[in-house]
């Protein structure tokens, strides 16, 4: 799991107890599909979102699930007793797991939302999803919560923004392809899958390619920050010539055809051996 | 693989509770005479007026309250500022930031200042002033490690959030480089994007009109020899127009060799000493640099991509049983990345480290990006014949 950061707001200072949230593309569909599946007539979604939180204030989001509820513009009614039933049944699974915050579907902070604070506990953090999925607004936003109060007398809740960041697994980001398009008859084979890797590298290499050409005509303007980043990237890679490459690929394509070529022998010697009713008999 | 991650583009939001309106719970709270004056011009509907009585009166709030009061206090206000129209915002902020900044606990001075900051609107003129205000004060009262680490790799954020360019945003790097006091990645950083701001054309020039850039340049000099791990030398370019002592001497780093470098120590060493470093740091210096200079020479020939430790020797001007400890300390940094041969005497660069980016790096990589571009065209074709 890799993170890559693509900052599109604005700066804040961390003043709560947490100072980050990552949460798993996993949580994510299911709020989404939370929200897809909820009541008629239910304008927002709300629930629990569980994992962990590390000693630096960093939330680490790992499961959720929606808690049903009523709310009008005074009052919350959550659903407690599925609350407690869904939180024991998670810790079944993965004990690790404690309330770090909750979630809800909308576009920002409502009255309301100070109600479910007070049932959630200041020590945990709030999420919201915008559902509308906008291109030019972040579609997560977490806050940590403190307390605001005078000479002992309680006033206010004070929501602290704080970043989030979302990450996927290599194999999950496998299935969200195939999300791309409307209906996948066949999920993709090994081979199909090679050829549109190396089809997406080339697309990426012909677009650094372009910047780089750009850079040398003079019709760009050099960045030394990113000819550095360029650069130690393709240092990851060995520079082999053209001859060298087509080498590999050949050995490798002879690797692969021996060990082919000895499986078939091994399926037609078993094939063999129970036609015969014999198991010992020699592959040669 | 991530998605997407995303920080905010909404400042914090307070979600009143108490039915009482938290501007006069704040005034009675700071003593009678405040909580008469804002009770009768917040029943006049003059929120401003409000704002500006209790602004005057939060300091002393601060400084006689305890500290979980001084910082909701000064919150309160802050959220309060935040609601009015942007004229009166701006100089209420201001007003607010100094008389904060001024209470007696700097701990709760500075936490307040961090709130208020979250609190005034995104790109607004407050939250930018607020900005400076925090990066002033804890170089000044010294309690910079918080908003060091929150401001950690943030630069490029605050630039575009506060639309920062030329002035203002050298101002805001200068600011932000006194929160280190000593050499480290991220005032490096920051004083190479103060040079870098100058740009490389004819606005250059304003470079010796600016008043902190010599200081910077040195202060530049001075983190480069003295801490191994940073080799950016491109602000060699800003150098060339401020003259001096410290172009000379970057110069010598970029294009010299050590005995440069050596006689360059001797004839400088009042230099060397405004800079706080040694000639065994600036020589170290010149060697890593040479061998981060031989492994690019290296990699611009296709398919070999070695140094023999012949060259080494020659280049770090150091006998032949002290090449694979330079070597070693090369790797160690992130100067060079590759195998030693030692059956051959040579080492194979994998990947290696540019002091400066200019025109023959960029030429380089277009040719490199050029062969791997034929390179997996050939891979592809070899694939789609081997899959019918």
């Amino acid at each position: 799991m890799s993170a890559l950061a693509t900052e599109m707001g604005c700066f804040a200072f961390p003043c709560g107890s947490q100072t980050s949230v990552s949460v798993s593309s996993e949580v994510v569909m299911n709020i989404l599909d939370s929200f897809v599946r909820r009541n008629e007539g239910q304008e927002r979604v709300i629930g629990t979102l569980l994992g962990t939180v590390s000693e630096g204030g960093k939330v680490e989001v790992r499961s959720c699930y929606a808690v049903p509820h009523n709310e009008s513009t005074e009052q919350v009614a959550l659903d407690i007793e599925f609350h407690r039933t869904m939180l024991e049944l998670h810790q079944k699974i993965s004990a690790r797991d404690q309330i770090v915050g909750w979630f809800s579907t909308g576009k920002g902070i409502v009255g309301s939302d100070s109600l479910i604070q007070e049932f959630y506990g200041h020590d945990t953090m709030h999420m919201i999803v915008d559902v509308t999925l906008p291109l030019d607004a972040p579609i997560f936003t977490a806050y940590s919560v403190t307390e605001c109060s005078l000479l002992e007398q309680s006033l206010a809740l004070e929501f602290h923004p704080i970043p989030v960041e979302v990450k996927t697994e290599g194999t999950e980001r496998i299935g969200a392809d195939l999300f791309k398009s409307k209906s996948t008859k066949n999920l993709p084979t090994e081979s199909q899958s090679i050829q549109e890797a190396v089809k997406s590298l080339t697309g990426m290499i012909e677009t650094v390619k372009l910047y780089v050409d750009s850079v040398c005509n003079g019709k760009k303007e050099a960045d030394a920050t990113i000819g550095r980043y360029i650069a130690d990237t393709l240092g990851v890679i060995p520079n082999l010539s053209p001859a060298a490459i087509a080498d590999i690929i050949h050995t490798n394509s002879q690797d692969v055809a021996l060990v082919e070529y000895l499986s078939w022998m091994i399926q037609t010697q078993l094939a063999l051996s129970e036609k015969l009713g014999t198991d010992c008999m020699p592959i040669l | 693989m991530t998605v997407e991650s995303s920080s905010n583009s909404v400042g914090s939001t307070m979600v009143e509770v108490a039915e009482e309106d938290l501007c006069v719970v704040l005034a009675r709270a700071i003593g009678s005479k405040v909580e008469k004056q804002c009770s009768d011009l917040a029943g006049q509907g003059k929120d401003a007026e409000v704002c500006d009585a209790l602004a005057g009166a939060i300091k002393d709030f601060m400084s006689k309250s305890a500290e979980g009061d001084a910082g909701n206090g000064a919150s309160i206000l802050a959220h309060a500022i935040a609601k009015l129209p942007q004229a009166k915002r701006d100089a209420l902020a201001s007003k607010f930031v100094t008389e904060v900044s001024s209470a007696a606990n700097e701990d709760v001075a500075l936490s307040a200042l961090c709130r208020a900051y979250n609190t005034f609107p995104p790109h607004s003129k407050a939250r930018l002033a607020t900005l400076m205000s925090i990066l002033e004060f804890a170089a000044k009262s010294g309690k910079t490690a918080n908003v060091a680490s929150a401001l950690k790799g943030k630069t490029e954020l605050i630039k575009t959030e506060h639309g920062l360019s030329g002035g203002s945003y050298r101002d805001f790097l200068f600011a932000l480089s006194g929160l280190y006091p000593g050499p480290c990645e991220e005032s490096f950083e920051a004083l190479n994007a103060y040079l870098a701001s100058f740009g490389t054309g004819s606005e250059l020039n304003q470079i010796s009109k600016d008043k902190n850039a010599t200081k910077v340049a040195n202060r530049l000099v001075s983190e480069l020899m003295r801490t191994p791990q940073h080799f950016k030398c491109d602000f060699v370019v800003a150098l060339k127009v401020l003259g001096g002592k410290a172009h000379e001497c970057v110069k010598i780093l970029v294009d010299g060799s050590v005995k440069d470098m050596k006689k360059f120590c001797k004839a400088s060493s009042a230099f060397l000493k405004e800079l706080g470093t040694t000639e065994a740091q600036c020589v170290g210096k010149v060697r890593l640099l040479a061998l981060a200079a031989i492994g690019a020479e290296a990699q611009k020939g296709r398919g070999g991509d070695e140094i023999s430790y012949a060259s080494v020797t020659e280049a770090l001007d150091v006998s032949a049983e002290e090449v694979e400890p330079w070597l070693v300390r090369g790797i160690g940094l992130g100067i060079l990345e590759g195998r030693m041969d030692q059956l051959h005497q040579v080492f194979k660069v994998q990947k290696t480290a540019h002091k400066t980016f200019g025109d023959d790096e960029w030429a380089t990589l277009r040719d490199r990006l050029g062969s791997m571009h034929a390179n997996i065209a050939g891979v592809q074709e070899k694939i789609r014949v081997t899959s019918k």
